[in-house]
């Protein structure tokens, strides 16, 4: 409500513009008497006046409660009304152009507000504009002839007519209006239900995810540590072909471990209970990252560089999904690029963001790729001819990360050349 | 005397497994499937270390078993290593060095559990 009030303001300044505009036009080209478009700019300022009323209250008090945001609105549609009436009433009502402006006002009052109320606004609509009509044919109020060779009100039959035809306009305005506005509510609605029954289902799907992972991991954990005793045990005492296919059993157990934990890590952005934001330095944390990582690359003699200014970058943020963020690309980034390449992470500090880079000089990844390379499960085919083992959950893991602390990831990747990953972690001035 | 190893685990398979290694190895393994029989066995058969799970019917009711050594006179000195999960599936992570404050175990091993990393973390760990 408070967002269509503010709407409803940001349209009146137009309608006041449009106001003036067409007050100095008609001077301009001589229509109309210059009591009357002297009267037309008072009503002009007096709208503009109104309408900053109307923006600082809204500014000051965000906190409405339902009814008076409401009756806010309301009062606000009426004045308005009283003041195109005073406006058509200036420019020759009958002959004023400017009725046409009531049936705005309907379907405005069938957007902002819920129910019948296009239906009220078109019968004060028919009401005051019957009211000036009648007033004009009694001794109250004096016609004003704003179109010099117009005189419509000396037929009656035409009046007549003209305000038939007013009334059936502003009914059927107000029936059109409030059908589509009442069918978009409802598809909206529906939308709203169906989007909440989706989150269910997903919650549904990360809750197995966990849990299914977690009572994996155990009977497969045990698997893998009998299978290492026996290897132990049997140590060259056994057939070279047995030490073999044992070592491969054990080899697959750690990559299923690894995959029900990629699985598990998928979802931990779903369960808060989990989540532990505190104050962190990113570049201890990145450090401690990069030292892990070190023996990985230097199996394959590749250099690992950290660039950054010498300061704590002080962060706000989860130190396990930090964590898993940067092992990921790092030791993508190992992974993924040839013996001897460079590997150089950088963390700065960019206006409101942290940006951390991972750039390597490895086999890149085809543009063609790029845009799947966050998607679940997806390994591209470049990546599964270098590597053949991974889930291909990894940056899909990353990706939640990142999200879940409000941040942004992108790619900049070019095949035989090199990958940068630039994540950017947004931060409060204040901390 | 070989030394006594008490192993808490409700992992039939996975003690069976840490039991041969032990037992190659030239200690004397006995164990308890839960944390109140173990907790027990201990009092009354006073190991030379324990290792133990955190996570048997409850998440963490391997913390509550040594806190609960550490409470008793009798027994708080036994070294107790502590096997972990995989990652940080329980939402926390383990870091003796960092931990030791408030977690009062020796050590940490993780499982799947390696033998040789087995043999040497109560090697190390175990009074001589």
């Amino acid at each position: 409500m408070l967002r269509r009030d503010k709407w409803l303001i940001r349209l009146r300044w137009f309608a006041i513009l449009g106001l003036f505009f067409g007050v100095i036009l008609l001077k301009i080209v001589e229509i109309g008497p210059s009591s009357s478009l002297t009267a037309m700019a008072i009503v002009g300022f007096f709208l503009l006046g109104m309408n900053l009323l109307y923006l600082i209250y809204a500014t000051a008090k965000t906190q409405f409660g339902m009814l008076s945001l409401v009756t806010l609105l309301n009062l606000q549609m009426v004045v308005d009304l009283l003041l195109l009436t005073i406006l058509i009433y200036l420019t020759g009502s009958e002959e004023s152009p400017l009725s046409f402006f009531y049936v705005f006002h309907i379907i405005l009052a069938s957007i902002i507000f819920p129910g019948g109320f296009s239906y009220l606004y078109s019968l004060l609509v028919i009401f005051l504009y019957s009211g000036l009509l009648l007033l004009e044919h009694s001794i109250y109020l004096d016609h004003i002839c704003f179109f010099h060779d117009l005189h419509l009100t000396d037929d009656p039959k035409l009046v007549l007519m003209i305000w038939s035809v007013f009334v059936v306009t502003m009914l059927v305005s107000a029936y059109l209006a409030q059908n589509v506005t009442e069918r978009h509510r409802r598809v909206q609605s529906k939308l709203t239900v169906a989007n909440q029954k989706l989150q269910e289902v997903n919650e549904t799907k990360t809750t197995f995810f966990r849990y299914a992972s977690h009572e994996m991991k155990a009977p497969i954990a045990t698997i893998q540590s009998t299978l290492m005793v026996i290897e132990d045990i049997l140590g060259t005492k056994a057939d070279e072909r047995v030490i073999n296919m044992l070592n491969r059993a054990i080899g697959r157990t750690s990559e299923t471990i690894g995959m029900l934990k990629d699985l598990a890590d998928l979802t931990y952005g779903n369960f808060q209970e989990v989540q532990q934001f505190k104050s962190l330095s990113l570049r201890d944390l990145l450090t401690t990252i990069i030292s892990d990582a070190k023996p990985n690359s230097d199996r394959k003699d590749q250099s690992l560089k950290f660039s950054s200014l010498d300061a704590p970058f002080n962060y706000f943020g989860d130190t396990d999904a930090l964590g898993k963020i940067f092992t990921n690309l790092i030791s993508n980034a190992i992974r993924y690029t040839q013996e001897s390449g460079n590997i150089t992470i950088s963390l700065e500090k960019l206006d409101l963001n942290f940006v951390v880079k991972v750039a390597d000089d490895g086999h890149g990844i085809p543009a063609s790729e790029q845009v799947n390379i966050f998607k679940e499960f997806y390994r591209t085919p470049t990546a599964r001819k270098a590597i053949s083992e991974g889930t291909g959950l990894g940056l899909a893991i990353v990706m939640r990360m990142v999200e879940l602390h409000g941040g942004d990831i992108q790619v900049d990747s070019q095949e035989g050349v090199g990958s940068t990953f630039t994540v950017q972690l947004p931060f409060e001035e204040d901390l | 005397m070989a030394k006594k190893v008490m192993i808490i685990d409700d992992d039939f398979d996975l003690v069976e497994a840490m039991r041969i290694t032990l037992e190659a190895a030239g200690y004397d393994v006995i164990d308890a499937q839960d944390g109140e029989r173990g907790l027990e066995m201990v009092k009354s058969d006073l190991p030379d270390l324990i290792i133990l799970d955190v996570m048997m019917s409850s998440m963490d009711e391997g913390f509550h078993v040594a806190y609960k050594i550490r409470e008793d006179a009798t027994i708080k000195d036994i070294p107790i290593v502590m096997l972990t999960a995989v990652g940080n599936q329980t939402g926390f992570q383990f870091d003796p060095g960092k931990d030791a404050d408030f977690l009062p175990v020796d050590a940490f091993l993780e499982k799947p559990v390696n033998p040789k990393k087995l043999v040497d973390v109560v090697h190390q760990n175990i009074k001589v």
